[in-house]
C-alpha cells in the first residue's frame, strides 16, 4: 500500500467536511479508523522503502520513506489519535467546530512521519503547527486563548527558524531530499559552517515542537489550560511524530558538533522538567512538565546517536505516548467528576474507582520506570546508552530520575491512601475509558515483562533510525 | 522444578491470588501461605546440595542470571522462612485483593532478587519487590503516606546509584556477575573499584536502613500494615545484607583497597563503611529509647541491627563475616517475632502506643513469651541466638584493636537492654487496663509462626555450633577462613564459648527461681487507679502509666542532639524553591521572554560550537 493514502485521505476528508459541517464528527471518525488500520497494516512489512510523489523520481521529487522505525511510530499515533476521537464522541455533547481541525492535525502528523523532503516537511509542520494552535485555544476559560496566543508566537518564530535552516542547507547541497543531503554530508561535501548554522537553526526550529528547554515555553500554559480532547492528542499523539523527527532530520543532516547541543539541551531539559514537576500540586501540571522532562529523556539520546541510544529513544517516546495518554485521560476524568485535580481532592480515588487506580499505577510505575512495566526497558537502556557520553549525563538523568520517582509516588499514594473525609459515591468509569485504559495498561505490562526478542522490533527501529535514511540515500540515489 | 519456575509461578501468583481474592479472601490468603511455605521447604531441603545456574535474556547484551551458592541459599531460607511464616501468621488480619497481589509481588521479587548471579537481577527484582511494597505499606493507615515517600526517595537514591554502578562495570568491567567482576575487578584501576563499590555500597546503605540513609525505617516500618512490617524489617532489609556480603567477600574489598590507606588491617572504604554501621548503632539505640511507640521503637532497633550487620560484613576477617551472617539470621528472625508479638497485640487491643497498654503478660502469654526471647535475642544476651553473633563481632573488635567501633557496638548492646524492656514493661506487665480485661490470646495460626521463630531462636542459642557450621560453608565458598566448632564449642581468640554449658547453667538459675517465686507470698493484683496519686482523680491517666516517657532523664539528655532526619524533608524544599526559580527563568509569563532566551540559547552555542 503506498502510505500517500494516510496523508491524502484525512487530508481529502477536511477538504469535504468544511462544506458539509454536518457530517464532519463522521468524517473525522472516518478518517481516524482509515488511519488506524491502514498505519497496523503498514507495520506488516519490513525494511527500508521510498515512495515518489508524482512520479518525479527523488531527489527531483518529494518522495515518502517508510522505515523500520516509521512503521512501528505510525501506527502508534494513528492509534493512539483513533482512541482520543473515541473518547471524545463518547461524550453526549461533543462539539462538531473543531473536527476540521483534527481531520487536518491528523494528516499532517502522518505526513510529517513520512515525509523524506526537508521542504514538505516544514509544510506540514506548519499545518500541524496551526491546527495545534487551534486546538490549544478550545479550552473553556480565557486563559487557553493567552496560552494559544504564546504558542502562536514561539511556533512561528520556531517554524522560521526551522525554514531559514533549510534554506541555508538548500544552498548549500543543492537539494532538499533529506537522503540526497545526508549522502553528501557523510560523504563530508559540505562546509562545516554552514552545517553548523544550519543545524542550530533546525534545533532550535524542531525543538519548539519537541519541546526542548529552552524553545519549550508553552507547554505548561497549553498542556493545562486547553480542554481534555487538545490536550490528549497534543500530548501523546504529537509528540510521538515531533521528537521522531527531530531525531531523523538532526542525525541525517545535522552536524556532528550539533549533537553535543542535543545532549546539553536533552539533559538539561530533563532536570528542569523534573525539578519543576516536583513542585506541582496538580496533576495535570506536573504531568505537563513531566511530558517535558520525557521528551528531554528522548531527545538526549538522539544527541549519542548509537543504535542502543536511539532504539531507547523510540521506546521511550511509545512509552511515552500510552502512558501520557492513559494519565491525561485520568485527569481529565478526574476534573470532569471531582472538579479539581489537586492533590487533596484525588484522596482515595483509586479505591472508590479501582480500574481508574489501576491504570493510573502502571502508567505512573512506567513513565517513572519501574521493573515490569515497559518503561524499565527503556530507561535500562537509556542509562546503558548514556555511558557512551561524559559521566556526567547518566548522573544527572539518574538524579533527575529520583525526583521523578519521588513525584509520581507522591500520586499514586494519594490514589491509594485511606480516605476518612465525606463519603464519595463509588465512582464508575465510562466504558470506553475503561476498554482503552485497560488495553494500554496491559501493553504496557505485556512489554514490560516479555522476552528481549518481542522486543527486538525496538531495536530494528532503532536501527532504522541511525541508518536507514542514509543507506536509503547510497542506494536509491547513488549520490545524485 | 526449578527456580525459574518457582519465580515465574510466584510472579504469575500475584494476579490470579488477586482475582481469587475477589471471589474469596480467605482461600487467596491461604493458597498465598502454602506457596511462600512450599518455597521455603523447597529451597530449604532441595537448594543446598545442587549448584545450578539459568539464564534468560532480558536485552541483546544483558542477561538474567539465577543459580543457587551456598550464599544465596543462606540468605534466600532467612529470607523464605520470614516470609513464609508471616504469611501463615497474617491470616486473622484485615484481608483485601490489593494487599494479596502485592505481597504475592513482593515474595516474589525477593525470591528473584536473593537467587540472582549478577547485579542487574539483583537489582531488578529487588525493584520489584520496592515498588510492590511502597504501595502495600500505605494501604492501612493514614499517616504512611507522607512517611512512605521518604522510602521512595530513598530506595530510588539507592536503586540508581546501583544502576549507575551496573553500568558502570559494564562499560569499564565488561561484565556484571558476581564471579566474573569478582575476578576482573582486581585488576582495574583504584578510582573504577573506588566507585563500583561506593555506588554499590550507597545501595546496601539505603536498604539495610544505615546512617544517613536510615531516615525511611521510622516511619514506613511503623506505618506500614501490622502484618507486613516483619517482612519489611525481617526480609526486606537483609538483601542489603546479601549485597553486601557480595561486594565485600565475593569481591574481595579487602585485597583491592590493600593499596588504599590501612587502618588496623581494614582499608579505608571499608572502615569507612564501618564507621557508618558504627553510627547507625549510636542513633538507632538512641534514639529508639526516645519512642513511645512499639513499632517505631523496633524500626530504630532495625537500625542499629542493620549497623552491628554492615560493620560486621565491612571488617570482615573470619569472626566477623560470621557473626555479621549470624547477625543476618538472629534480627531476620528477633524483628519478625518482635513486629509479629506487636502485631498480636495491636490485633486484640487496636493500638500500639505503650502507654496505652499494660499487663498483657497474663492475657497473652505466648505472645510475651515471643516478644520476651526476642528481645533478649536482640540484646545479645545468652542462652538465645543473639548472643553468640555479637560475641564473634567483638572478638574481630578486639583482634583488629579497633576501639570507635567496639564503643559503638557495646554502647548498642548496652542500649539495647533500655530499649527493648520499654515495651516489655509497658505493654505486657505491670497492671492490666480495665478496657482489657475480656482479652484473649491470638488465635493457633498467629501463635504458631511466632512459636516457631521463638523455638528457633532458643534452638541455635543453645546449638550455634549447627549455625556456625552452615556459615562456615558460606564463608568457605568464598574463600574465608572457617570459625572453629564442635558440638558445643565455638573456639575464638580470646577463648571459647560452650554453649550446653552456659545453657545448663541458665536451666539450673530458671529453675532455682522458678522454685522461689513458687515458693513466696503470691503477690497481689492492684488495679490501675490503685495506686499513689493519693485521692486525686486522674484525668488523663496515660500520663501516670510509668512507661510513658520512661527514660525521660535519658530523653532529655538527647533532646538537643541534632536531628538526623530532616534533611531529606528540607532538601525536597530546596528543590522546591529551585523548581520556583527554574520557572521563572525558563516558562515566563511573557512570550516576548521566551524568545529571547531561545535567541540566547543559539546565539550562544553557536559562539560555544564554532
Amino acid at each position: 500500500m503506498n502510505p500517500v493514502w494516510l496523508i491524502a485521505v484525512p487530508l481529502a476528508l477536511a477538504f469535504i467536511s468544511t462544506f458539509a459541517n454536518k457530517i464532519s464528527n463522521w468524517l473525522l471518525i472516518l478518517s481516524a479508523i482509515f488511519n488506524a488500520v491502514a498505519g497496523i497494516f503498514l507495520s506488516f512489512s519490513s525494511g527500508t522503502v521510498s515512495y515518489s510523489i508524482g512520479g518525479w523520481r527523488p531527489p527531483f521529487g518529494i518522495d515518502l520513506i517508510v522505515t523500520d522505525a516509521t512503521r512501528i511510530l505510525l501506527p502508534v499515533a494513528n492509534i493512539l489519535f483513533f482512541f482520543a476521537v473515541i473518547i471524545h464522541f463518547s461524550k453526549k455533547r461533543a462539539s462538531e467546530k473543531f473536527s476540521v481541525v483534527y481531520t487536518i492535525s491528523l494528516a499532517s502528523l502522518n505526513g510529517i512521519l513520512l515525509t523524506n523532503d526537508l521542504f514538505n516537511l516544514f509544510v506540514f509542520l506548519e499545518i500541524a503547527g496551526v491546527a495545534a494552535y487551534l486546538l490549544a485555544m478550545t479550552g473553556k476559560k480565557g486563559e487557553s486563548k493567552v496560552a494559544a496566543f504564546k504558542y502562536l508566537l514561539l511556533g512561528s518564530v520556531g517554524s522560521l527558524l526551522y525554514l531559514l535552516g533549510v534554506a541555508v542547507l538548500y544552498a548549500a547541497a543543492g537539494t532538499l531530499n533529506i537522503s540526497a543531503i545526508a549522502t553528501k554530508v557523510s560523504d563530508g561535501l559540505l562546509n562545516g559552517d554552514v552545517m553548523l548554522v544550519s543545524s542550530l537553526l533546525m534545533i532550535a526550529g524542531l525543538g519548539v515542537e519537541s519541546k526542548l528547554v529552552p524553545f519549550n515555553g508553552w507547554v505548561p500554559g497549553v498542556f493545562t489550560k486547553s480542554s481534555n480532547m487538545a490536550t490528549l492528542v497534543l500530548a501523546s499523539v504529537y509528540p510521538v511524530a515531533m521528537i521522531s523527527t527531530f531525531s531523523r532530520v538532526i542525525l541525517a543532516v545535522g552536524d556532528r558538533r550539533a549533537l553535543d547541543l542535543v545532549i546539553v539541551l536533552g539533559v538539561a531539559t530533563v532536570l528542569i522538567g523534573e525539578v519543576i514537576a516536583f513542585k506541582q500540586r496538580n496533576l495535570r501540571s506536573t504531568l505537563a512538565y513531566s511530558s517535558i522532562a520525557q521528551s528531554g529523556l528522548a531527545i538526549f539520546l538522539v544527541g549519542i546517536g548509537t543504535v542502543e541510544a536511539l532504539t531507547a529513544s523510540v521506546m521511550l517516546i511509545i512509552n511515552n505516548a500510552l502512558a501520557k495518554f492513559v494519565l491525561f485521560s485520568v485527569d481529565s476524568y478526574t476534573t470532569e467528576e471531582l472538579g479539581a485535580d489537586d492533590l487533596e481532592s484525588l484522596y482515595g480515588l483509586g479505591r472508590m474507582a479501582p480500574v481508574v487506580g489501576l491504570i493510573f499505577t502502571v502508567s505512573a510505575l512506567s513513565i517513572s520506570g519501574m521493573p515490569l512495566f515497559f518503561g524499565f526497558r527503556a530507561k535500562l537502556l537509556a542509562i546503558s546508552s548514556s555511558f557512551e557520553s561524559l559521566l556526567v549525563v547518566p548522573i544527572v538523568i539518574l538524579l533527575a530520575a529520583v525526583i521523578e520517582i519521588t513525584y509520581y509516588f507522591r500520586w499514586i499514594f494519594a490514589l491509594y491512601r485511606p480516605y476518612q473525609g465525606e463519603e464519595r459515591a463509588r465512582l464508575s468509569l465510562p466504558l470506553e475509558l475503561m476498554a482503552i485504559g485497560v488495553v494500554l495498561a496491559a501493553i504496557l505490562v505485556f512489554l514490560g515483562s516479555s522476552s528481549y526478542e518481542t522486543l527486538m522490533t525496538f531495536s530494528k527501529a532503532g536501527n532504522a533510525m541511525v541508518d536507514a535514511i542514509i543507506t536509503l540515500g547510497k542506494n536509491l540515489i547513488g549520490g545524485v | 522444578m526449578s527456580i525459574l519456575t518457582l519465580l515465574v509461578a510466584s510472579l504469575l501468583a500475584a494476579p490470579i491470588l488477586y482475582l481469587l481474592a475477589k471471589f474469596n479472601t480467605k482461600i487467596a490468603y491461604g493458597a498465598y501461605a502454602a506457596l511462600q511455605v512450599f518455597s521455603f521447604i523447597y529451597v530449604f531441603f532441595t537448594g543446598r546440595s545442587n549448584v545450578s545456574y539459568e539464564v534468560i535474556g532480558i536485552t541483546e547484551r544483558l542477561n538474567f542470571n539465577f543459580g543457587i551458592t551456598p550464599t544465596n541459599w543462606f540468605f534466600a531460607s532467612i529470607v523464605l522462612l520470614i516470609i513464609s511464616m508471616s504469611a501463615i501468621f497474617m491470616f486473622p488480619l484485615k484481608k483485601s485483593p490489593v494487599k494479596i497481589f502485592l505481597l504475592a509481588l513482593v515474595s516474589a521479587g525477593t525470591l528473584g532478587a536473593v537467587f540472582s548471579q549478577d547485579f542487574l537481577t539483583l537489582m531488578i527484582f529487588w525493584e520489584i519487590s520496592t515498588w510492590a511494597s511502597l504501595i502495600l505499606i500505605i494501604q492501612d493507615k493514614e499517616k504512611s503516606p507522607r512517611e512512605a515517600i521518604k522510602y521512595v526517595t530513598i530506595a530510588s537514591i539507592g536503586t540508581y546509584s546501583m544502576l549507575f554502578a551496573i553500568f558502570y562495570m559494564l562499560d569499564k568491567l565488561g561484565s556484571i556477575d558476581f564471579s566474573t567482576v569478582a575476578t576482573r575487578i582486581e585488576s582495574a584501576t583504584v578510582e573504577v573499584q573506588l566507585v563500583i563499590l561506593i555506588s554499590l555500597g550507597v545501595m546496601v546503605l539505603a536498604k539495610m536502613g544505615v546512617f544517613p540513609l536510615h531516615i525511611w525505617l521510622r516511619g514506613s516500618h511503623s506505618s506500614a500494615p501490622d502484618e507486613f512490617s516483619p517482612i519489611l524489617s525481617g526480609a526486606l532489609t537483609k538483601i542489603g545484607a546479601f549485597l553486601l556480603f557480595t561486594i565485600t567477600a565475593a569481591l574481595p574489598s579487602f585485597r583491592i583497597f590493600s593499596q588504599l590507606p590501612v587502618f588496623n588491617g581494614i582499608p579505608m572504604v571499608n572502615y569507612t563503611f564501618a564507621l557508618l554501621g558504627g553510627i547507625s548503632i549510636v542513633v538507632g539505640t538512641v534514639m529508639a529509647i526516645r519512642m513511645e511507640d512499639a513499632k517505631e521503637l523496633i524500626a530504630f532497633s532495625t537500625v542499629s541491627n542493620s549497623g552491628y550487620i554492615v560493620m560486621a560484613l565491612s571488617i570482615g576477617g573470619t569472626y566477623a563475616t560470621a557473626g555479621g551472617l549470624m547477625h543476618v539470621l538472629n534480627h531476620a528472625m528477633a524483628s519478625a517475632a518482635m513486629f509479629m508479638a506487636i502485631a498480636a497485640v495491636a490485633y486484640r487491643t487496636g493500638t500500639t502506643k505503650m502507654h496505652e497498654m499494660g499487663g498483657l503478660i497474663l492475657k497473652m502469654p505466648v505472645t510475651f513469651a515471643t516478644y520476651l526471647v526476642a528481645i533478649i535475642s536482640v540484646a545479645g544476651i545468652p542462652p538465645t541466638s543473639g548472643f553468640v553473633s555479637k560475641w564473634l563481632i567483638y572478638q574481630q573488635l578486639v583482634q583488629n584493636g579497633l576501639p570507635f567501633l567496639a564503643f559503638a557496638a557495646f554502647f548498642g548492646s548496652i542500649g539495647s537492654f533500655m530499649y527493648v524492656f520499654k515495651p516489655l514493661a509497658g505493654i505486657f506487665l505491670g497492671q492490666l487496663k480495665p478496657q482489657h480485661r475480656n482479652l484473649k490470646e491470638v488465635p493457633l495460626v498467629m501463635v504458631v509462626p511466632m512459636a516457631i521463630l521463638t523455638l528457633l531462636t532458643v534452638f541455635w542459642g543453645m546449638l550455634p555450633s549447627n549455625a556456625i557450621k552452615t556459615i562456615n560453608a558460606v564463608t568457605a565458598s568464598v574463600g574465608i577462613n572457617a570459625v572453629e566448632v564442635t558440638f558445643s564449642r565455638i573456639v575464638a581468640l580470646t577463648g571459647e564459648w560452650d554453649s550446653i554449658l552456659v545453657t545448663t547453667v541458665f536451666a539450673i538459675g530458671f529453675f532455682i527461681s522458678l522454685f522461689i517465686f513458687m515458693r513466696a507470698k503470691k503477690a497481689r493484683q492492684v488495679d490501675l487507679m490503685d495506686n499513689y496519686t493519693a485521692g486525686d482523680f486522674l484525668y488523663t491517666s496515660e500520663l501516670y502509666h510509668f512507661s510513658y516517657r520512661m527514660y525521660r532523664p535519658f530523653d532529655r539528655l538527647f533532646e538537643k542532639w541534632p536531628s538526623m532526619e530532616d534533611w531529606l524533608s528540607s532538601l525536597s524544599d530546596k528543590i522546591k524553591e529551585l523548581g520556583a526559580l527554574l520557572k521563572a527563568i525558563f516558562y515566563p509569563a511573557n512570550p516576548q521572554l521566551y524568545i529571547g532566551l531561545a535567541m540566547v540559547a543559539i546565539i550562544g552555542t553557536f559562539w560555544w560550537l564554532r
